[in-house]
């Protein structure tokens, strides 16, 4: 297994969680830049697998101000539609334009081209974060209860 | 006379975006272009039948698929046919917001338009192919 994610086998799915980033229980991911202090977020690979093929990405307006748990995006797959919540409270600064025209770079590349948003944070650091570790804890019962259904 | 173009849908059940190619496939085969267009089910191209297996080297090809594994495709290929145009459900949807499939057994409205646009383009396509055909002979 690479050093640069965690990974959980459930079922006969297998789900990556990258090990550098913070995580809400909901299934998204979160990466500051130090350099900046932005926060970039996506959908975790665990999130995107159990949604399905995407087919459109709804982003939010940039200098758009979310509050925890508000919608940072609506994603509508082959099987749900799915509300992604906002990991904390800030500011809309960027939002990722090449979803419009390639929504899968969702299920293809979640922690990397498939990213949704950039954030300025209200404040740093947020609690409630999970780190890669728990989150990969987390995940793991949620991928359980879903295969068991 | 050309002969006719034929149609592979994806086989599988229990899924929308399948039933949608093979709601598409019945349009066009037993509606819209019932003289120049047949279905060849992909069920039979899997299990090897060699009628099947012919039928989809000797014909100009179409297929239908429902998801990213791209079975009716793929199994075309691994017969020895050449697709002459492939369909994706989930892209043509993406080019039809507001026509979003759900159902299994029965597709909604959504669905059926969508079904019903599929086997329009495909139907046009058939015309193409046929045209290409006939200007080769």
């Amino acid at each position: 297994m690479s050093e640069e994610y965690l990974q959980a086998t459930v079922d006969k799915f297998i789900f990556r969680v990258k090990s550098d980033c913070l995580y809400s229980a909901a299934g998204v991911w979160v990466a500051r830049d130090e350099s900046t202090g932005l926060v970039r977020v996506g959908l975790t690979d665990f999130r995107q697998q159990a949604s399905g093929d995407v087919a459109f990405v709804d982003l939010p307006a940039v200098g758009q101000m979310l509050q925890p748990g508000e919608d940072l995006a609506s994603i509508e797959t082959v099987k749900v539609d799915l509300a992604v919540p906002g990991p904390f409270a800030g500011k809309v600064v960027t939002v990722n334009a090449a979803l419009a025209g390639t929504p899968e770079l969702v299920n293809q590349d979640p922690y990397g081209e498939g990213w949704l948003a950039e954030l300025a944070p209200d404040q740093w650091p947020v609690d409630g974060l999970l780190d890669a570790k728990a989150y990969l804890a987390v995940m793991t019962r949620q991928a359980e209860e879903e295969a068991a259904k | 006379m050309s002969q006719s173009v034929v149609i592979v849908p994806c086989s599988g059940i229990g899924k929308t975006y399948g039933t949608v190619t093979r709601e598409a496939a019945y349009i066009v085969t037993e509606d819209l272009r019932p003289a120049d267009t047949r279905i060849v089910p992909l069920s039979l191209l899997v299990l090897g039948d060699e009628e099947a297996q012919a039928a989809v080297r000797d014909a100009a090809v179409v297929t239908l698929d429902g998801c990213k594994l791209a079975c009716a495709t793929v199994n075309v290929r691994q017969a020895g046919g050449a697709v002459a145009k492939e369909y994706a459900v989930l892209d043509f949807f993406r080019q039809h917001r507001d026509m979003k499939p759900q159902g299994i057994a029965e597709l909604n409205a959504g669905g059926q338009k969508l079904a019903q646009a599929l086997a329009e383009e495909v139907a046009a396509t058939s015309d193409a192919l046929r045209s290409e055909e006939d200007n080769h002979a």
